[in-house]
């Protein structure tokens, strides 16, 4: 059987879902016996054009070169897959968004250069799969992998990151006085951060009926006064403040 | 202009963690440009940490960086607790510089197995690596394992930790959760030190220039990775922390997205080799110094490419003292503490560490109410770019006879001994340049 071409690409992003990615380790070399890895930059000088059977796109898109290069993906894969927060939801970078409605990189960086809001990549590409995270987990990778593999589209699983806490027996952090977003957050991360005595802050985007006018009432006063919301829900937030 | 000139643009550099181009003007007689360009996308962090409270810097910096987070994690509560004046216990220091040396170990051999060995064995990857060389392939991504760990059970997540936070540990490892990480060390140090072998038994390409080396200095620590005071040079100069804005200067270029900047006006390199040099095979773990004699390494490794060797004497050593630390836990036991209590005042504080790749500073001004006033972070990939554009100018003047393939060849080769993590140094420029 001929192998899968499958494609890794990053937009603007730290790049650390690949290296979760890469935490497949010896179990990447099984993958590389039904895969094809023909344009993945950080782990190998191989640059091949498509067309590519699956690409995974890291990253959030912040210029027009971006939206160029997500268009050729686009064009050029079969499945294209956005991978992490940066990519699913704009993550981290949509921070800026917050700061490029009061025209703020021009008056910190004195010099003008193209850098749009960050957006995800739905913004501009359909995007068949998103698999969320700051960082992605690794097993929901290697699930979706499989899956597309073998034609199918596997479908994101809409439950609280409350239930992966009472599945795993974690206390509920609200308990302890602290706000915590995983009631309204896309479950399945296994609850990492309220298992390490850490509150919820929504890496995973928000579930898609969250209640969020009143949300985002709350989030918008925490953010305003310092919450970090950095990610998921404070995306709702900015965007609903930009549009 | 002769009619010699070539132009050689190197513009999709593969196997380091971001984005750069290199630009090449040589005639046939002498190299009459290079450009080092960072062309990774400015993320605005010191921007995005305006106004953001001091207990979420480090959940934001670590974001920096997918290979290097845990560094700007640690960087940051540190900084955090410099401006705050929050003495953390001794046993939170341990547990610090034990998943400091998890970082070190995870990134090194990733480095080494994934990124420069293909280099040497001629593949363009490790996996194709792997049809020929299974055994070590198997073993980088083993040791890789063993970095991962450390950081998983230490840090709560192997990628982007979550209970390390200013003022200690939001949830202390089990007695457990130790015994696994010395059993890890255990298993592994086999494969460290015939990571070491190997790299000592290659040979790379050579480059010698004069340059001084930097790293971090602490009183109380040999050879730091965290809890760092000052910097020590390997000319002999040293400063303070607390004076690292004032001697660390920094100039912008039109062409790169990250700046330039020199200690003493030379341009300085950072990263393993750099921490070899400035702190001495006298600080390295006895039995690295015995494998090192055994293997007739030098105490002092001047070429360029032997960045990887240095890195691969860390790892070794790393396994060591990562031992140490874990056999002192054990046997005191974790006590049971809380983090200290985060104050807010107005405040500012630094704070220096040694990422894999080098020194990393981060700076925070803090009001009243614990805000963050303004940030500056200058990352080691940032440090080290004056210092390779001019190792690539001098390979380059050295080698003028060579075809363009292989004068590339040399080129990458040389760009990934350093290490470099593009998305770092781009992420944090302040870019003053005046606009024509």
């Amino acid at each position: 059987m001929e192998k899968k071409r499958v494609a890794l690409f990053s937009l603007t992003d730290c790049q650390g879902c690949e290296f979760v990615v890469l935490q497949l380790g010896e179990k990447l070399l099984e993958v590389a016996k039904e895969v094809d890895f023909a344009n993945f930059r950080l782990a190998s000088s191989k640059k091949e054009d498509g067309p590519f059977f699956i690409s995974f796109v890291d990253g959030a898109v912040t210029s027009s070169e971006e939206v160029e290069h997500l268009k050729w993906i686009r064009s050029n894969s079969k499945y294209l897959v956005a991978l992490g927060s940066c990519a699913t939801i704009g993550g981290v970078n949509a921070l800026k968004n917050y700061f490029t409605n009061v025209n703020f990189p021009k008056e910190v960086y004195s010099r003008d250069f193209e850098s749009f809001e960050a957006k995800p990549l739905s913004e501009y590409v359909k995007v068949d799969v998103l698999i969320p995270g700051c960082p992605i987990n690794l097993e929901e990778f290697a699930f979706v992998l499989k899956a597309l593999l073998e034609d199918k589209v596997p479908k994101l699983k809409l439950a609280p990151v409350c239930e992966d806490c009472k599945k795993n027996g974690i206390e509920c952090v609200t308990k302890k006085g602290m706000f915590c977003l995983g009631p309204y957050t896309i479950g399945g991360c296994g609850a990492p951060c309220p298992a390490a005595g850490v509150p919820c802050f929504g890496c995973r985007g928000p579930l898609f009926n969250p209640n969020v006018a009143d949300a985002e009432k709350v989030l918008r006063d925490r953010f305003i006064h310092g919450g970090v919301l950095f990610t998921g829900l404070g995306w709702v937030l900015v965007k609903g403040e930009s549009k | 202009m002769t009619s010699e000139e070539r132009t050689i643009k190197l513009e999709y550099i593969t196997r380091v963690e971001g984005h750069a181009n290199v630009y090449v003007r040589v005639s046939d007689k002498e190299v009459e440009e290079v450009r080092m360009q960072v062309i990774e996308t400015p993320r605005f962090f010191e921007a995005m940490l305006k106004g953001r409270k001091i207990k979420d810097a480090h959940t934001i910096v670590s974001r920096i960086c997918g290979i290097c987070d845990f560094s700007h994690t640690l960087a940051s509560v540190e900084t955090t607790e410099n401006a705050l004046g929050m003495q953390v216990s001794e046993q939170t220091k341990l547990l610090r510089k034990l998943v400091m040396y998890g970082q070190h170990i995870y990134s090194h051999a990733l480095h080494l197995y994934l990124l420069s060995l293909p280099d040497y064995l001629g593949f363009p990857d490790a996996i194709q690596m792997a049809s020929k060389y299974p055994e070590e392939v198997k073993r980088g991504m083993r040791l890789k394992k063993v970095g991962n760990e450390i950081s998983r059970i230490i840090g709560g997540r192997a990628t982007m930790s979550i209970s390390i936070i200013p003022g200690g540990f939001s949830r202390l490892p089990s007695k457990e959760d130790l015994e696994k990480i010395n059993s890890l060390l255990k298993e592994g140090l086999e494969d460290a030190k015939k990571t070491l072998e190997l790299f000592a038994s290659l040979e790379p390409p050579k480059l010698f220039r004069e340059t001084p080396f930097a790293a971090i200095d602490s009183k109380k620590e040999n050879y730091p990775l965290i809890l760092g005071d000052g910097i020590k040079t390997s000319d002999g100069t040293y400063f303070s922390k607390e004076e690292f804005e004032k001697k660390y200067v920094e100039q912008a270029r039109d062409y790169s997205y990250a700046k330039f900047g020199t200690i003493d006006s030379k341009a300085p390199m950072v990263g393993a080799l750099a921490r070899f040099n400035v702190h001495g095979e006298e600080n390295l773990a006895s039995p690295t110094k015995s494998l090192l004699k055994s293997l007739s390494i030098s105490s002092t490794l001047t070429n360029r490419y032997d960045n990887n060797l240095a890195q691969a004497i860390e790892l070794v050593d790393f396994f060591y003292k990562a031992k140490e630390i874990t056999e002192q836990l054990l046997s005191t036991g974790i006590k049971e503490e809380v983090p200290l209590q985060l104050l807010p005042k107005e405040a500012s504080g630094v704070g220096v560490v040694e990422a894999p790749r080098g020194i990393l500073y981060h700076r925070y001004s803090l009001d009243k109410e614990g805000r963050i006033q303004s940030a500056n972070i200058v990352t080691p990939t940032a440090m080290n770019v004056f210092s390779l554009e001019l190792d690539i100018k001098q390979l380059l003047s050295e080698n003028l006879n060579l075809p363009e393939s292989k004068m590339v060849e040399l080129i990458e080769k040389l760009i990934r001994a350093y290490d470099p993590c593009y998305s770092c140094s781009a992420h944090f420029l302040k870019l003053k340049i005046e606009r024509k």
